[in-house]
């Protein structure tokens, strides 16, 4: 028999990480909320039964505000699963208790989660689980999605709310609300769940309309006072604060960890200091780390279509084609997965969510928040993803601002393109050259924004939220992860776009002169468009590089390194290299986020201001790293 | 207990030590790099006020990280040069300043360690 089992709770609670326990799965997780934007679901067996277990985006209630929101909502909503684990966080249990509150009046079958349970026996916090069952009168079970503790038990309380669901609770909202909830339910459509449905109108629910009949007066609704809209609201968190003070112990003494970590490190003066430090630190253990890895790897690629030959159409296409074009991409793999160690360090400790805080004046002046920020942060891995998780963000504005600059961050495939320039151009400044590349990229990101704000979405401020996790010892295992689902990404193009590419790059190489390059199509081609480049100091090999890097970022290196017969054989001097890199940066994002772009938006003007702006934008920059380089470098 | 502004005084002039000591050696980047470490401690001095003394704390504990990750990655950048030895290459030397690095590192993670059991409780 299959239970459906829905995770809900707050964002960056652990539903991801409490997921994977539960089904054995590696889902990306992070420490920052909103990595979840869509469902994701799979399924385990327990004794004769099957849980099929969905986890949902993160939210704060079922007042659906975002899209992400939307998504919970309609599902809790039109196909509620068997049983809703409500996933709480220990530490901070007040929002996760009120999401729970909703999910009672929704009429779930709840079980109520509260995990992180092992971090709270450390900070000295008893928490009575028993309390927590009386008050709440749902089954209560105490989980670690670190330590894998009461895993089991939330699964066998899964299959016993399956077999007998519990009564659930009721708030009484006094009086006058009630009077009020029991008007509003009369012209509520028979299909939802009526007190649900009647508590959402009366608080503002911007969706709640449709769950009104045709024929109710809408005069009800603007007749509702303003205090018994935030009477809701108010009551609960009443209710939540005693349950929180009637079911935990604390112990209050010096500094926390947290505390003292955030004391300095976003400390207004040092902060950015420590932080741009730290950054630099990371870019160059990425290099020397990464470095002899690297050398080995080209060396036997090298070596490997030497062997080979290229006499023959076939040892052609094999050394130059296959070997030297993709493997001239793939000896880039340790220094990606290198970068990703360190990033993953500094994400999953929770540093890199505080950057966000240390630079929120300039957010704010940007009109963006907090969580865009850390959306946007996810562009390092992927551009695409930024694009998808703007969903989570409530404004609309915001939410379209985010997803036109997200091109301007650095996404990993960019990252082999920056590794074969700066080890070409600057081979002793190689991690200055890397960290100016992403200060650029972040940079880019903020002016685009202001740009996008001013001209193309004019409006309000919006305010500026931040949401800050607490600091942790990175787990090794976490790190690995998200290294490795950054990373295989890479993996993955390599074997597919970037084959393909290289060999059509190879086919327009070879022929028709049979390898003489300089008389190859791609060169005919080249040339042809070189002059518009030629002020920023592109040759041919590199435009049509360029033209060939539109499919996915990486192929341009397959394609420079297949121009000059070997990567070892490239050369770029400083101002072309620098102003190529500038270019590299934004001039047009790749196929999958120009498609994600026009899916997201539903917009072809925005879609198309995303690949001209970027393109104009990189053109003129360029321009002026290319004339300022040359007088300097 | 130990004295907090002596370890903090200790931490200071060793992280001063090794900053000259990178300056001196043309290593500029890496030095900006440990002085802005370095703000960490003498940002500490000037922590007035009733809380001063717990605040004073953070800065030693914080800027004693900040240290052991500094001297931990010159420890790695030399274990990771060693492999360079396969492909033709030289590994890694270590030169004096890497050693203060190093020795003040080592003091560094001794007093997070320290800070943490007996001057720190873990997040609520």
């Amino acid at each position: 028999m299959v239970i459906t089992v829905g995770l809900l709770g707050n964002p960056n609670v652990g539903k991801t990480s409490l997921f994977n326990k539960l089904v054995g799965a590696r889902q990306y997780v992070a420490n920052w909320p909103g990595v979840t934007v869509s469902r994701i679901e799979g399924a385990t067996s327990f004794r004769e039964y099957t849980l099929h277990i969905v986890d949902l985006p993160g939210i704060y209630s079922l007042a659906a505000t975002s899209v992400d929101e939307k998504v919970t909502r309609d599902y809790l909503l039109y196909s509620p699963p068997n049983v809703t684990a409500v996933v709480i966080d220990s530490m901070s249990p007040e929002q996760g208790i009120f999401l729970l509150l909703e999910a009672f009046e929704l009429g779930l079958n709840v079980i109520a989660v509260f995990n992180a349970i092992d971090e709270v026996r450390k900070s000295g916090i008893k928490m009575d689980k028993s309390s927590l069952e009386k008050f709440l009168r749902v089954p209560v079970v105490l989980t670690s999605a670190h330590t894998g503790e009461g895993i089991d038990e939330l699964k066998e309380k899964i299959v016993g709310s399956f077999k007998k669901s519990v009564r659930p609770l009721v708030i009484d909202y006094g009086n006058e609300t009630e009077d009020y909830i029991k008007q509003i339910e009369e012209c509520v459509e028979d299909s939802y769940n009526k007190r649900f449905a009647a508590i959402k109108i009366i608080e503002g629910d911007k969706f709640a309309g449709s769950f009104l009949k045709k024929e109710c007066k809408e005069n009800l609704i603007d007749s509702i006072p303003q205090e018994i809209r935030t009477s809701i609201p108010l009551t609960k968190y009443r209710y939540v604060t005693n349950v929180i003070q009637l079911c935990t112990q604390k112990n209050e003494e010096a500094l926390t960890v947290t505390e003292a970590l955030d004391h300095v490190l976003t400390h207004k003066y040092i902060g950015i200091p420590i932080f741009l430090s730290l950054m630099y630190l990371a870019f160059n253990f990425t290099f020397k780390v990464s470095e002899p890895l690297v050398g080995l790897m080209e060396f036997f690629f090298e070596k490997l279509a030497d062997t080979i030959g290229n006499e023959t159409l076939i040892t052609s296409l094999l050394s130059q084609g296959i070997i030297s074009g993709v493997g001239s991409v793939l000896a880039f793999v340790p220094s990606i997965f290198a970068l990703f160690f360190a990033l993953g360090i500094m994400e999953e400790s929770g540093y890199l969510p505080r950057i966000a805080f240390l630079v929120d004046k300039l957010m704010y002046s940007l009109r963006l928040t907090g969580r865009s920020f850390m959306t946007l942060l996810l562009g390092f891995g992927c551009n695409v993803s930024t694009v998808m998780a703007a969903r989570g963000l409530s404004d609309e504005r915001e939410r379209i601002t985010t997803i036109l600059v997200s091109p301007f961050i650095s996404c990993s495939a960019r990252i082999p393109v920056y590794l074969l320039i700066v080890s070409v151009a600057f081979p002793t400044r190689k991690a200055e050259a890397f960290f100016a590349i992403y200060a650029l990229s972040i940079t880019l990101t903020a002016f685009s924004s202001r740009i996008v704000n001013k001209i193309v979405l004019k409006g309000q401020n919006v305010p500026l939220v931040m949401e800050l996790p607490r600091y942790r010892f990175p787990k090794l295992s976490n790190v690995f992860a998200y290294m490795w689902n950054r990373g295989k990404h890479f993996l993955e193009k390599a074997g597919t776009i970037i084959f393909v590419a290289s060999i059509l790059i190879w086919a327009l190489t070879y022929f028709p002169s049979h390898g003489n390059v300089e008389e190859s199509y791609v060169a005919m081609f080249g040339k042809l468009i070189q002059p518009i480049f030629a002020p920023l100091g592109f040759t041919w090999q590199i435009v049509s590089a360029l033209i060939f890097g539109g499919v996915a970022k990486e192929v341009i290196v397959s394609a420079l390194s297949q121009f000059h017969k070997s990567a070892s054989n490239i050369s770029i001097d400083p101002a072309t290299a620098a102003a190529l890199m500038t270019f590299i940066l934004g001039y047009i994002p790749c196929f999958a986020t120009i498609a994600a772009i026009r899916s997201e938006t539903n917009s072809r003007k925005y879609t198309f201001f995303a690949i001209f702006y970027s393109l104009g934008i990189s053109y003129l920059l360029s321009l002026i790293v290319y004339t300022v380089g040359r007088l300097i470098l | 207990m130990r004295s907090v502004n002596k370890i903090m005084g200790m931490m200071s002039v060793l992280s001063i030590i090794t900053f000259i000591l990178y300056l001196i050696e043309g290593k500029v980047i890496f030095s900006i790099v440990v002085l802005s470490f370095l703000l960490v401690f003498l940002f500490g001095f000037r922590e007035f006020g009733s809380a001063s003394y717990t605040f004073r704390l953070a800065h030693v504990y914080v800027g004693s990280i900040l240290f052991t990750i500094a001297s931990g990655y010159v420890l790695l950048t030399y274990l990771f040069s060693l492999f360079s030895v396969f492909i033709g290459g030289e590994p890694y030397r270590l030169s004096i300043s890497d050693i203060i690095l190093l020795i003040t590192g080592v003091y560094s993670l001794i007093n997070v360690i320290y800070l943490k059991k007996v001057a720190l409780r873990n997040d609520k």
